[in-house]
């Protein structure tokens, strides 16, 4: 009970500042608007391609909207700048509370409404342009989706705290966020779908762990999965989860001795 | 001349700013090249698979990408990080202390900040230009370089109008941090045509055509050497807004209510 009371704070804060959210929703939004415009004009002089069309690409684009907004975690700069380096981590000390899961409870409800923000847009949008938009019908590939963007979520929000995490050591990180963000949109398919890519930089970004936070939660949703590779997936993602989190353990334990209560 | 006076102690101010900060100076710097680099990266895998858009070859669509990096980082350096603050001075009441100041509110509030990384990534865009327009035997004309400089100060004029347009809304809404977080994404619209707006005849999405403009414009007269109505299109656009926006700025300063804003 008390937990539901805790998690429904931070609601009510989040809901509180809901135009904030939307602006942030607005972001991805009119980034993958444009993105969409721009195929909408490239794909009459691209060589065809079955996997890439109009309807292939708008769909991709609306849910990486969704994915953007729901399972793309922003809380290292609230872990590096304000816990650690303003020494706000005090008061979390003190709490019964594993630091990382109380910050994962401060991060859901960010996610959910502008992940609901997604949803609306895309249902409205389905009901105008409908034939644009092509997802899977079947249930199974759909419940299986739904776990990959649970997993999705976890290692984003993971490898954001380690990089939050890292002021413990460094005075200013911003430069290395900036780098990790702009690796990230680049390798989870934030600009274009992995599968159009180079074969060797499709085989480069399957081993990262960046792919399994968009690009394989989008197309699991497009039905271009079939139901091993979906647990190929899955089992992937289980793998690099272990390895942030046995990272995020080693960083605050670390971290931590290093910690002087009154800001670094 | 008070005002050229104010501006060269501002220069100073910077310069003093960076040689003190010198690893903020680097840490910026990381991030704004690897912006800049990204801006590459990024229309060579829209272009993977594409002859063309929108009447642009792909070998225009890099140019303009590159154009961005070099305008947006000027653009950058003598503006954004100004606008960037605009929220927190508004929230907590330090704008008091630049409109007490007997100097003009709009100049002081939006050229006090210099952003010395950004000329790294005009750098970078300068190299960019070189290495791609020699790889590719491009050649331009001079009046084509010309055109180019002129309309990219009209096409800045325009972007500083449109952002502090925007920013000024702060004042009513001073929680809105992210509102600036907004237009640096609006302003990625340079990117790309304006054929691209044009094309669509969406009125929703119109209110992008000024920033789409902005630098497609210089561009298009520098690669097709293409001297259209789009030219005078920008020029009247840049005189207006930048009128309005004054107009609306010293209307807002009225609404403005110091830390109960």
């Amino acid at each position: 009970m008390g937990l539901l009371n805790i998690i429904s704070l931070h609601f009510q804060q989040v809901f509180h500042h809901r135009l904030r959210s939307l602006v942030w929703f607005f972001i991805p939004l009119l980034n993958n608007l444009v993105l969409i415009l721009f195929w909408s004009g490239a794909l009459k002089n691209t060589i065809a391609d079955p996997n890439w069309t109009i309807y292939t690409a708008t769909t991709y684009y609306f849910l990486l909207t969704i994915a953007n907004a729901m399972l793309s975690s922003h809380i290292e700069e609230d872990v590096a700048n304000y816990d650690i380096q303003q020494g706000e981590l005090v008061r979390y000390l003190i709490r019964p509370f594993p630091y990382y899961w109380i910050k994962f409870i401060e991060e859901i409800p960010y996610r959910i409404l502008q992940g609901s923000y997604g949803i609306i847009l895309l249902i409205f949008f389905s009901l105008f342009f409908g034939t644009y938009i092509r997802i899977t019908a079947n249930p199974l590939i759909l419940f299986f989706s739904f776990i990959i963007a649970v997993f999705a979520f976890f290692i984003t929000f993971t490898i954001k705290m380690n990089l939050g995490l890292s002021a413990f050591w460094f005075k200013d990180s911003r430069g290395f966020f900036e780098l990790v963000t702009i690796t990230l949109i680049i390798f989870s398919g934030g600009v274009v779908p992995l599968y159009l890519l180079p074969q060797a930089v499709q085989i480069i970004s399957y081993i990262l762990p960046f792919s399994y936070t968009a690009f394989f939660p989008i197309i699991a949703v497009q039905g271009k999965l079939q139901i091993f590779q979906l647990f190929q997936v899955i089992a992937m993602q289980l793998v690099w989860l272990g390895i942030l989190i046995g990272l995020n353990r080693v960083l605050w334990k670390k971290g931590i001795k290093k910690f002087t209560a009154i800001g670094q | 001349m008070k005002y050229v006076r104010l501006y060269r102690a501002l220069f100073r101010f910077n310069i003093q700013n960076l040689i003190v900060y010198r690893a903020h100076f680097i840490n910026s710097t990381i991030s704004t090249v690897g912006w800049g680099v990204f801006q590459y990266v990024w229309i060579e895998l829209l272009t993977i698979r594409t002859k063309s858009a929108f009447g642009w070859s792909k070998q225009e669509l890099v140019t303009l990408a590159i154009l961005y990096i070099i305008i947006i980082g000027i653009f950058h350096f003598f503006f954004s990080r100004n606008f960037d603050r605009f929220s927190r001075i508004i929230d907590k009441g330090e704008l008091d202390f630049l409109l007490i100041k007997p100097v003009d509110s709009q100049l002081i509030a939006t050229t006090h900040i210099h952003n010395y990384p950004n000329l790294i990534r005009v750098i970078l865009g300068v190299f960019f230009l070189m290495i791609y327009t020699r790889s590719n035997n491009l050649f331009f004309t001079i009046q084509g370089w010309i055109g180019l400089v002129v309309l990219a100060f009209f096409g800045i004029m325009l972007l500083y109008s449109l952002w502090l347009f925007y920013c000024t809304l702060l004042i009513w809404f001073p929680r809105l941090t992210n509102v600036v977080e907004f237009l640096y994404t609006i302003n990625g619209m340079a990117r790309y045509p304006a054929e691209m707006i044009r094309e669509l005849r969406n009125f929703v999405l119109f209110f992008l055509l000024p920033f789409s403009i902005s630098i497609a414009t210089p561009a298009k007269v520098l690669v097709r050497g293409a001297w259209d109505g789009d030219i005078l299109f920008l020029i009247g656009l840049s005189g207006m807004f930048f009128i309005l926006t004054r107009v609306f700025w010293k209307y807002a300063l009225q609404h403005y209510t110091s830390a109960s804003s």
